[in-house]
């Protein structure tokens, strides 16, 4: 009777060790599946955001492939795109002007134009770690009708 | 004593048994909370590539893709989420689909929408299942011509089919033969049915009859009548497309209002750009640019589609009139 129940014991341990270690494995692949949805997710919002009606040039009524920077001005994706953003990960996104950039401020509307950084949204938590991915982007200034060169960062938060 | 040792015998096989019912169990049901698992990670992976496909398609003007599955999928969309077994996501854009999007392979396309700028991109999502039977007559045989063949047309990968009213009574065979590969025939009609209701209800047993009404003569915006006498508006060819593969009134209104939600909010940002350039161009005028886009987004969410004619017309009138040392708005 006594071996007996040793034997079912040593079972069931064995057993529940065997179990723990596979959803130890099972969780970790999870994870690393779920980094790489949000890393592939984030990616291809770069293209995404990039034509987002709300930023995208329209010049004489027609789509042109760059990013007005007047519309960044007065578009607060924060507030609007909270959802579009958090679905798979917390990024922070934001566009530089990399040539011929002038100065190195923040853009406001008393800023503007002599200013290099674009905060298009941003995301208050903690973080360990993050991923810098971006993409070259033509900034159109309507003031003046020119376009300068920069980038679109999003930077992926882990 | 021999009897003990028996007693003792019976004993242990009937805790053997109890235990090892017990284990058997245990595996059994972890086997089948595993199996339902692994089909959550599969309908959250099919949810996930459809976002990120529509995130990749906003980029286009207009696109289409068949996706194609190793298995039989199904999935709805509807009040703007992908639901897939008991899996929901919700997407940030607006999606024109049936009732049940069911199959191997799922269509997928999309349009971009100009309200009278750009204000997104329309999917369609379909399985394919449905013919879409598009039917004239003499005055409305060039739009459908328009929305069969031209860049506004509906997405080639969806089943499509025209046919002239007069020609239905006549030569009903040839579209019995048409939807013979299909589950469901939706017919739209650009003209009057009532001549050829008993022939369609007498040939076809699932079919549904959608009937467009329009003032304008290119059918650009008008009404939609599903079967169940429901009307809805439509205000371009995209969202005519919408409303043909819209499950009912109701998933086509909930995208209706997404589509004026975003019209608001890109109108909105307009009106603070035109607020902008003023500021920073004091010497241009920008006051009749700011009150026809003021008066547009008053007006989001008439019944009516005129009211929306008049004033997109009257935005891009302001619009044009700028120009030189006055940057246009859009």
């Amino acid at each position: 009777m006594m071996e007996t129940m040793m034997v079912a014991l040593v079972f069931i341990i064995v057993l529940m060790v065997g179990l723990g270690f596979f959803f130890k494995f099972q969780l970790s692949s999870i994870e690393e599946k779920a980094d790489t949805s949000c890393l592939l997710s984030n990616t291809v919002m770069l293209s995404s955001i990039t034509s987002m009606p709300e930023i995208q040039c329209s010049v004489n009524a027609n789509r042109e492939d760059c990013i007005d920077t007047s519309k960044l001005l007065v578009f607060d994706a924060s507030r609007i795109y909270q959802e579009f953003f958090n679905a798979n990960c917390d990024q922070k996104v934001y566009f530089v002007e990399l040539y011929p950039s002038v100065t190195n401020g923040t853009c406001t509307q008393s800023t503007y134009p002599d200013c290099s950084y674009y905060y298009f949204f941003e995301n208050d938590v903690d973080y360990t770690s993050k991923v810098i991915i971006s993409t070259p982007v033509s900034l159109y200034y309507p003031l003046d009708e020119s376009y300068k060169f920069g980038k679109l960062v999003i930077e992926v938060l882990q | 004593m021999q009897n003990k040792a028996q007693m003792s015998s019976s004993f242990n096989y009937i805790f053997a048994i109890i235990i090892g019912g017990i284990i058997f169990m245990f595996f059994v049901g972890f086997a089948y909370k595993f199996m339902g698992f692994g089909e959550s990670i599969g309908a959250a992976g099919l949810v996930n590539s459809l976002n990120d496909e529509f995130a990749a398609f906003s980029a286009s003007d207009s696109a289409e893709k068949t996706l194609s599955f190793n298995k039989e999928s199904s999935f709805r969309v509807y009040e703007g989420k992908v639901i897939s077994n008991e899996q929901t996501k919700q997407i940030d854009h607006i999606v024109y689909a049936p009732y049940l999007v069911e199959g191997r392979e799922i269509l997928i396309s999309t349009k971009s929408l100009e309200l009278p700028y750009r204000v997104g991109n329309v999917f369609y999502v379909d399985d394919g299942n449905t013919l879409y039977i598009l039917v004239y007559d003499s005055n409305t045989e060039e739009v459908v011509e328009e929305l069969i063949n031209s860049y506004n047309s509906i997405p080639t990968n969806l089943p499509k089919y025209s046919v002239d009213v007069n020609d239905i009574n006549v030569n009903v065979q040839d579209l019995i033969g048409a939807s013979n590969n299909y589950d469901n025939v939706r017919f739209v009609f650009f003209t009057k049915y009532d001549s050829v209701l008993s022939t369609i209800q007498s040939n076809f047993n699932a079919y549904e009859i959608l009937y467009v009404i329009s003032s304008e003569e290119d059918y650009s915006s008008g009404y939609v009548v599903y079967p169940d006498s429901s009307q809805v508006t439509y205000l371009s060819y995209p969202l005519l497309i919408g409303a043909m593969i819209s499950g009912d009134a109701y998933m086509y209104s909930y995208n209706y209002d997404l589509v004026l939600e975003k019209v608001s909010r890109v109108s909105n940002v307009y009106l603070e750009k035109s607020k902008l350039l003023e500021t920073k161009l004091p010497e241009c005028e920008y006051t009749l640019i700011k009150s026809a886009l003021s008066s547009y987004m008053s007006i989001l969410g008439n019944d009516g589609y005129s009211v929306y004619v008049t004033n997109i017309e009257n935005v891009e009138e302001e619009n044009q009139k700028l120009g030189g040392d006055c940057p246009e708005v859009y």
